[in-house]
């Protein structure tokens, strides 16, 4: 059926056209639309991409319309087939979970182990320095250097917000403990949701995370986490500590932990709570020492040392045995050390040097180990020589030797010079001009005149040196026999000091008086005096000179041959001149 | 110094990471790396009478296959949810969080209109019935650093009153 609308009309000037049109194609052109239709299908193949790309180009326009039904159609078919799409991501999504969870982890790990590195003592910086040259982190290195363990941080997070309430460390207070604690609870979160059907958080909550280098103890509470960072190996006991240490925080700080907005100042005293939980052990594990090889060593060390030592001692025993090359009248030709001990010494010794026996000993060396081969030598040295001059003057006993000034004094008779000199002359290197002999006294024989006299005086001193005086027991006064016996002792001392003078002797006459042991010592004694002055009195009064006459008391004699007659005086003629000097001597 | 935990929540892509990263660290980058869990940050506000640390969770975003994980929130003082202007769907999600958020907690929340460099913010009448559930509106760009430090300047003065 066709409206008017659709009848042709004839003063159109396509009307001509639209007829030709229909007689050729049709009145509904549907067998062109059929042939167009069984062709579109490659036509437009063959430029869609270009077509869809020419548009976007000019007007954006594909896009809008694409994108809400790409969506649309990608939002039915994920509803459809949920199952299915998740499968298809699983592993993708696996991994990108994986990924991004380590992430988070790897710079929770970062950030806690600044916690415990964030020291910068002395001892600090040395440690790190040396974990360093070892090629370990930090923690480990002072796990093994010092302890068994050791809790380096405290941290009391407030449980609700994951806010630090308080930390305590070591060391020195960590920058980025807030974000640790921040990132713990919500791993915390992560955790008891993930594996966690029932709403019970507190049973299923975290309690320790580990790494290889530190190790997280977490103690949750109603409304606080206690956390501790610990390098070693975690104890027992620590878990009772901090189990501890949160009942009391609890206990404590119970209403500001429920009213927490955020402001820390009422947790600053739970300062010392929390350092009952900085504790640490100490390594106690002792190195194995290597005894044996210690023992080795220090046996061939000793060995070396005392080898050297020795070697050592023995050449300077030789530089000192050389020595002996410097001793008068002796010359050194050689000396060696001959093995480990024994010295060689050969050399020139004159008969008048130093014995080598005696320079050893001097020198304290062992003779034992001392091979001496002697040769005989004559030496000039003046040493020597004075040595031979003296062993010459010993010879004569009236006669010095001064080595110093090279002068002879003395006395000698004249042929006691002569022989004295012909000695001296044979001595090798001695010459009469080198030494003085000016001090030297030369006795001539005395004039024939005296000798008489002289005869007599010594017969005299003899006579008198032999007399005594009797005294009766406990008398100190001359009794009339010894009077008499006196009176010729007298005689003779009067014709003594009478030749003394002629002779030019000086004498005195020593009168001592004796006591036997009968009575006290004391009174002995005094007897003894009285005895010796009785006679000198009696002298005295004799026309003898005083100054010629001492007496003294001798006291008792102790002998038992004299005993019976030592109640006495007795004589002692002394001879003080210098011309009978010799005679004294001789 | 006071310490405040807050949370940015959001569909999926519509700048959180972008708007913590351009706020906290004051760089912005057109990577695009999805976020997993969360992630935490702090930055400290000096306010005219007070300082304030925000400890600010980064949380995963959501989208219709999952909802955020509600223990994250716990303790949280002020949230911000974040829009993206070029995606009207974004604002929908954006009032189903706020419903879940209030569900939770009577907390201070500021909607974030991000990607504002991009386009404008669209006028129909839904998204004028989203803004006027919040607390505070901003139009921002983590990529242009708008309103960026002004919003967070406004989530601790709220925060903290
Ligand atoms: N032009 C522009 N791009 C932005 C802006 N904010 C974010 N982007 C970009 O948007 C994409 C997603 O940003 P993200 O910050 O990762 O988004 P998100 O919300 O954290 O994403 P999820 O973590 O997956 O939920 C990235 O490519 C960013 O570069 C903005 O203000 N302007
Ligand atoms: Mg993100």
């Amino acid at each position: 059926m066709t409206s008017a609308k659709d009848k042709p009309d004839p003063t159109d000037p396509n009307h001509d056209l639209n007829s030709i049109r229909d007689i050729v194609l049709g009145k509904d052109s549907s067998h062109v639309v059929d042939a167009v239709n069984r062709q579109a299908r490659e036509i437009v193949r063959d430029v869609v991409t270009e077509a869809l790309h020419d548009r976007e180009q000019s007007d954006q326009s594909v896009n809008k319309i694409l994108v809400p039904l790409v969506e649309k159609s990608v939002e039915q078919s994920v509803a459809n087939r949920s199952e299915q799409m998740v499968s298809a991501l699983y592993p993708l999504v696996g991994s990108l979970v994986r990924k991004s969870v380590s992430a988070f982890f790897a710079e929770f790990m970062q950030k806690t182990n600044q916690l415990i590195e964030n020291s910068f003592t002395w001892r600090g910086i040395k440690w790190r320095y040396q974990a360093w040259r070892q090629g370990i982190n930090y923690a480990e290195y002072i796990t093994r250097k010092t302890f068994s363990f050791r809790v380096e941080q405290v941290l009391l997070i407030h449980a609700k917000t994951g806010l630090l309430l308080k930390s305590i460390s070591v060391e020195k207070d960590a920058a980025d403990a807030d974000l640790v604690s921040a990132m713990l609870t919500a791993i915390n979160d992560f955790v008891s949701d993930s594996f966690q059907q029932e709403d019970s958080a507190e049973q299923q909550s975290l309690s320790v995370v580990k790494t290889n280098d530190f190790t997280l103890v977490v103690k949750p509470g109603p409304n606080a986490i206690l956390v501790g960072a610990v390098t070693g190996t975690v104890p027992e006991t620590l878990n009772q500590r901090f189990d501890l240490a949160l009942e009391e925080v609890h206990q404590i700080y119970h209403k500001q932990l429920l009213t927490y907005e955020g402001d820390n100042e009422p947790f600053e005293a739970c300062d010392p709570i929390l350092r009952q939980c900085l504790i640490s052990q100490l390594n106690t594990t002792k190195k194995t020492v290597p005894w044996l090889a210690f023992i080795v060593m220090g046996i061939a060390s000793v060995a070396l040392i005392g080898g050297l030592t020795f070697r050592f001692i023995q050449l300077n025993k030789l530089s000192l045995l050389k020595n002996i090359g410097n001793e008068q009248g002796i010359v050194l030709l050689q000396a060696n050390l001959n093995g480990i001990s024994q010295f060689n010494l050969k050399l020139l010794r004159d008969t008048h040097a130093t014995p080598i026996t005696e320079w050893l000993k001097m020198h304290e060396l062992n003779i034992d180990h001392v091979n001496v081969q002697e040769f005989p030598f004559v030496s000039t040295e003046p040493e020597i020589i004075n040595h031979k001059i003296q062993s010459v003057i010993d010879r004569y006993n009236a006669v010095q030797f001064e080595s110093m000034s090279a002068e002879f004094n003395g006395q000698v008779n004249l042929s006691q010079y002569k022989s004295m000199q012909s000695q001296l002359l044979a001595i090798p290197g001695f010459s009469l001009s080198n030494y003085s002999f000016d001090k030297l006294l030369i006795d001539t024989p005395k004039p024939a005149v005296n000798l008489l006299e002289t005869r007599e005086f010594n017969m005299l001193v003899n006579d008198i040196n032999q007399s005594w005086i009797e005294f009766d027991i406990e008398q100190g006064q001359l009794s009339t026999m010894s009077k008499k016996t006196l009176s010729h002792v007298h005689k003779k001392l009067v014709r003594l000091i009478d030749l003394s003078i002629i002779l030019n002797i000086d004498m005195r006459l020593l009168i001592i008086g004796i006591s036997d042991k009968s009575g006290q010592s004391g009174v002995n004694k005094k007897l003894s005096e009285q005895r010796a002055f009785s006679v000198k009195q009696y002298l005295v009064k004799n026309a003898i000179k005083a100054h010629y006459i001492h007496a003294l008391g001798a006291g008792e004699i102790d002998d038992s041959d004299i005993a019976s007659n030592a109640r006495r005086a007795v004589f002692s003629v002394l001879l003080l001149s210098d011309n009978n000097k010799s005679g004294f001597k001789q | 110094m006071i310490q405040k935990k807050v949370a940015i929540i959001g569909a999926t892509g519509v700048g959180k990471t972008s708007l913590i990263r351009q706020y906290v660290e004051g760089i912005f980058s057109e990577k695009y790396l999805t976020s997993i869990g969360v992630k935490i940050d702090k930055k400290l506000i000096e306010l005219e009478s007070k300082k304030v640390q925000f400890m600010i969770w980064d949380i995963e975003g959501i989208d219709q296959f999952s909802s955020f994980n509600t223990k994250y929130l716990r303790g949280t003082s002020g949230v911000i949810i974040v829009a993206d202007v070029t995606r009207s769907s974004s604002f929908n999600e954006a009032s189903t969080i706020l419903l879940d958020v209030k569900k939770q907690l009577d907390i201070p929340c500021i909607l974030a209109c991000n990607k504002t460099d991009l386009t404008e913010l669209p006028t129909d009448d839904t998204l004028k019935e989203t803004t006027e559930k919040f607390n505070f509106v901003y139009e921002t760009s983590a990529k242009t650093g708008k309103n960026v430090e002004a919003m967070f300047y406004q989530l601790a003065t709220a925060v903290c009153e």
